[in-house]
């Protein structure tokens, strides 16, 4: 804050930033609200055409906000459930109107979940995405523990190569690799979702910079003393890593869970399927079904948001090193 | 250290890594440049036909166009994400409470799947039911297509993305007005110099290395955009108005099964990619104030 | 204790511990899955056939139900159904299964794909399997379902689930407005009077329109291939390179649902807005495809109404859908449980329940003649209509490059719509293109 401004200035300036600040908030949080809300709306609530801006689902507006088209809407549900408890009611044989059961408050969930497989989906990508970050952490840090402490021949060369990998672009690669997996059969398989991404360059780049910088004469101390090179690897080097880790573990796992184009590629069916992947097809399968898709949007985004807000620190951290690689 | 003892057991550390990316990163390229030779659709055998993949590229309308919409979007979205991010980022720099929240706010589009997102804005932007359309009514602003409007789905696209992609920017260029020494405004505020004369003189060329970094990172992704093109128009757009590169290419590799076609097309996208690298390398670094 | 000192390896524990439960999940779910595809037979000595396709929803409900009859009633083979999801998957998956040589024993596909897989040697010629079968089931089979079939004088695809566009109206709509609800609209004239009569009678005080009168999807290409051959058009010829989406039947065509729209009387929904917009009676005619029939029934809450699609000058339509290959995987005994499968799915008996309950033309004639047809018929009246129309059915070109002309068409037909200029500067453009993209076709 440039110093030099007259105090009452300098409130009403920051009222002004904190103005802008919170109206750019709102945009930026306003598509998730609308999303969490909508997907607790039935359909007809969701398929008005009229002017006003309906926020809230019916089961949750308090009643003064009600316009008339709402109360009627509400009124009309209202009956229709009745009418469909009345046919319940009665012993199958017996029912006389073959009635569509009322949309109640976690229907659009339910049927993200139960009948379009999003839970099989969630298990898959929480297989994938926990097997990649374990795998390529563990595989990384072998390699940036060799680059970093042992000396070898071309070591340099390797690793500058490496690099370069880093600026090929993906889509060049997605055919080959297609190709690559039909001919091993791998197409449509766990091995196809995970094995090309457990070697990260990324990762084996990052820790080779963070082991560089930890004291040299740990590593001389702890092998004259009969240390192998694996136990210095276990039981001093990992230890030590632990906030590099970190911040690749959620880095990675974040990559991974928002995996999109590398699954959509290379697996088919139902049952391999990855939740962006299952979303997309969601999507694009039942193209108007507005509540569902909302549930479902809201699920695919539900772990990622849960755990950025207990490590925010991290995530946004993770993210901005990213970016400063030069 | 001990110069002279060469450690061999290193290899093993890095086989499982370098294996990997051998094989799956790096060989494809080399088996793609080849491919882009043939016309293969993997049932039959692939059939050689040199140069004529590129032949029928610079031929082709459709690649054209979507090298302007490529263009398009990347003119628009990037100088629009860097002013607003930077904006966003000025005023977050003041010392002012609650930063952290303001932070975690701005940041969360960043995280959330694009996916989800590009749903999301879909409903937005519905014509009859979407937040849009209603929220202009309320100005008495007629109604309007949007996604399935010509001259509007590209700048829709756009929009999205600038939002997806703001909060990243921002925490980018707060690192890097923060690095700025504080005294230097001191001294010019002293001097007598204007708000705006400050940010010329002070702010923008100290700024300089990260903006070029921010204008780098997002020129080359702007280019390879496709996860919002597959998830809102799917089809490339009312009259193709939003078939980008990427998705031109995947359209002809995965819809159509002209592999060599499509590994053509990439091999181009690559090539303009290095050359914007290049071009910036030599030319705008040159620009940037390093201090 | 340990958790309080170390929480990074708490952290890890609990995460290797989420690690071990999803995977023991993921093999739980694979398990009920694969027991419930077994349906519990026993695979025993059986061959196994393996059969993908794309019957999602409602439709693969029915699907599996019958595969399921099939291998209860015999047990010489054991058919496992594989749905896909979509054509589109589908596809992928046939070709990725092709290179890695793991390609199924029966497939649903289109005839451009069957063309490849003739070209590739990749399936088996149907009059082969016919050669040794008593019965005559040629003389059985739907005509242009037969010809669909058939490439150079040989049958080389069965015929499997073919659909028909129908008009679907709003019969409480008709009544309100005083139309009488079992006469719909038999031709385009009769169409655009009674879209003018509804919307009129439906408008509200202020002008806006409550009820639309007719809808459709932008860019239609199927109903304006019926058009245009309604109004006695042809599409394409293969052998002269040559299109015909300029003549006067394409103008026609093209220009009888602009002027709806531009008149307001029509609306042309993007995707399936029109579906939408029928089920929650804001449109009182749509033409869709009678398999929707299928996904909107349980979600309408009025009376409705289907009929054939109203003609023109003439009476046409054109058939969607796919067929069925059987593929030559080098045993024999699949490709007899593959041939046998379908034989049984397509019988007479069979054939009419699968047709009943998911609205696909059955393949044989005498499935239309069978007591199970003729008894859903009393029961449901909206049955009937849609098979008349299979007196004047065709099928669009089995062109290789047929897919991409009709991306084109899509294309300009939505910018016909969004632009609603003449007609004829759209179709002009659009025959031209068509026929660059003829004469670089090889087939």
């Amino acid at each position: 804050m440039p110093a030099g401004l007259l105090p009452d200035m300098k409130n009403s300036y920051h009222l002004v930033v904190h103005f802008l600040l919170i109206v750019g908030a709102v945009f930026m949080l306003f598509p998730f609200l609308w999303m969490i809300t909508t997907s607790f709306k039935g359909e007809d609530e969701i398929l008005k055409t009229g002017k006003e801006i309906v926020l809230l689902p019916d089961a949750w507006r308090p009643g003064f906000l009600n316009s008339a088209e709402d109360d009627e809407r509400i009124r009309q549900t209202e009956i229709q459930r009745k009418a469909w408890e009345e046919q319940a009611a009665l012993p199958p044989a017996s029912r006389t109107k073959r009635l569509s059961k009322p949309f109640s408050t976690f229907d659009n969930f339910r049927e993200v979940w139960d009948k379009q497989d999003f839970y099989r989906y969630f298990l898959n990508t929480l297989y994938v995405s926990i097997t990649i970050t374990i795998t390529s952490l563990f595989l990384a840090s072998l390699a940036a523990y060799a680059f970093s402490f042992f000396k070898f021949p071309f070591k340099d060369a390797i690793f500058m190569l490496l690099l370069g990998t880093m600026m090929l672009p993906q889509q060049a690669l997605l055919i080959p690799d297609y190709i690559l997996l039909s001919k091993l059969n791998w197409v449509n398989t766990y091995a196809a979702l995970i094995v090309p991404w457990v070697a990260s360059i990324f990762s084996v780049f990052f820790l080779r910079q963070f082991f560089l910088q930890l004291p040299k004469d740990l590593f001389e101390a702890a092998t004259i003393d009969g240390c192998s090179r694996f136990q210095f690897y276990y039981k001093i080097l990992l230890p030590l890593s632990k906030p590099p880790m970190v911040t690749l573990g959620i880095f990675t796992f974040l990559g991974s869970w928002n995996s999109f184009v590398w699954p959509l590629i290379v697996t088919n069916d139902k049952e391999l399927r990855v939740i962006q992947v299952g979303l997309s097809y969601f999507n694009s399968e039942s193209g108007t079904q507005w509540g569902p898709l909302m549930a479902a949007s809201t699920l695919t985004i539900l772990p990622l948001v849960i755990l950025y807000f207990f490590a925010q620190k991290q995530f946004v951290e993770s993210q901005a090193t990213t970016g400063m690689k030069e | 250290m001990n110069d002279k003892k060469v450690d061999w057991g290193a290899y093993g550390y890095l086989f499982p890594v370098v294996g990997i990316i051998l094989c799956f990163h790096v060989l494809p390229i080399f088996y793609s440049l080849a491919i882009s030779f043939y016309e293969w659709d993997l049932m039959s055998d692939p059939q050689w036909v040199g140069l004529d993949n590129f032949r029928r590229l610079a031929d082709d309308p459709m690649f054209y166009k979507s090298l302007w919409n490529t263009f398009y979007y990347a003119m628009v979205s990037v100088p629009l994400s860097i002013f607003a991010a930077l904006g966003v980022a000025m005023l977050l720099n003041n010392t002012i409470s609650g930063i952290g929240i303001y932070r975690t706010i701005y940041f969360l589009p960043v995280i959330t799947s694009i996916n989800a997102v590009a749903i999301v804005w879909n409903f937005i932007y519905h014509p009859d039911y979407g937040l849009l359309n209603k929220l202009l009514a309320l100005a008495d602003i007629g109604p309007r297509l949007w996604l399935q409007d010509p001259f509007w789905a590209m700048p829709c696209i756009i929009l999205m993305s600038v939002w997806k992609g703001l909060g990243y920017n921002v925490v980018i260029f707060l690192a890097g007005l923060q690095n700025i020494p504080k005294y230097l405004y001191e001294a010019a505020t002293i001097d007598g110099a204007s708000r705006s004369q400050q940010f010329r003189s002070i702010t923008w060329p100290l700024l300089s290395p990260t903006t070029f970094f921010v204008f780098v990172m997002s020129a080359i992704g702007s280019f390879q955009v496709f996860s919002q093109i597959y998830m809102m128009t799917p089809r490339g757009g009312p009259m193709k108005s939003t078939m980008v590169i990427v998705f031109y290419l995947y359209q002809k590799a995965f819809v159509k099964f002209e592999f060599g076609y499509a590994l053509a097309i990439a091999f181009v996208l690559f090539l303009m990619i290095f050359g914007v690298t290049l071009f910036n390398k030599l030319y705008l670094e040159k620009k940037v104030h390093y201090s | 204790m340990l958790i309080r000192e170390q929480p990074e390896s708490a952290f890890l524990v609990g995460v290797i511990l989420l690690w071990l439960v999803t995977i023991v999940e993921i093999m739980h779910d694979d398990a009920d899955k694969r027991a419930a595809a077994m349906s519990g037979i026993e695979l025993g000595t059986r061959t196994e056939v393996v059969f993908w396709h794309a019957m999602g929803g409602p439709l693969g409900v029915v699907m599996d139900d019958l595969i399921v009859r099939f291998n209860k009633e015999q047990s010489k083979y054991f058919v496992r159904g594989v749905g896909m999801g979509s054509y589109d998957i589908l596809d992928k998956k046939i070709l990725a299964s092709i290179v890695a040589k793991s390609a199924p024993d029966i497939s649903q596909n289109y005839e451009t794909l069957t063309k490849k897989l003739i070209k590739a040697k990749k399936i088996v010629c149907i009059d082969d399997l016919l050669a040794s079968e008593t019965e005559d089931i040629k003389a059985d089979i739907i005509p242009v379902l037969l010809r669909n079939n058939t490439y150079n004088g040989r049958l080389w695809s069965f015929p499997f689930n073919k659909s028909v566009p129908v008009l679907y109206y709003n019969k409480d709509l008709f009544r309100k407005a005083g139309l009488d609800p079992e006469m719909p609209p038999r031709n385009l004239d009769q169409l655009a009077s009674y879209a003018r009569h509804i919307t009129g009678f439906f408008r509200k005080g202020n002008g806006e329109a409550a009820v639309i009168g007719f809808g459709t999807g932008k860019g239609n290409i199927w109903t304006f291939l019926c058009r245009l051959l309604q109004f006695n058009g042809k599409m394409v010829d293969e052998i002269e390179k040559k299109s015909f989406f300029d003549e006067e039947p394409a103008r026609k065509a093209l220009g009888v649902i602009l002027d709806m729209v531009e008149e307001g009387i029509a609306v042309e929904g993007q995707g399936f807005d029109h579906q939408n917009d029928f089920k929650s009676q804001r449109v009182a005619m749509i033409e869709n495809s009678i398999v929707s029939k299928v996904f909107m029934e349980a979600g309408i809450k009025f009376d409705f109404g289907v009929a054939p699609l109203p003609g023109a000058a003439t009476n046409a339509i054109v058939l969607s859908g796919t067929n069925i290959n059987i593929f030559n995987n080098g045993n024999p005994e699949k490709v007899k449980g593959a041939w046998e499968f379908v034989k049984w799915f397509t019988s007479t008996d069979i054939g009419a329940e699968w047709s009943v309950r998911t609205t696909y033309i059955p393949v044989r004639r005498s499935s239309l003649k069978s007591r199970f047809f003729l008894d859903a018929m009393k029961k449901d009246p909206n049955i009937a209509p849609p098979y008349v129309q299979l007196d004047y059915a065709y099928f669009e070109p089995r062109l290789s490059c047929w897919f991409e002309i009709r991306d084109l068409m899509a294309d300009f037909l939505e910018e016909a719509s969004i632009e609603r200029g003449p007609p004829g500067k759209y179709l002009t453009k659009m025959n031209q293109e068509i026929e660059g993209i003829l004469r670089h076709a090889t087939d």
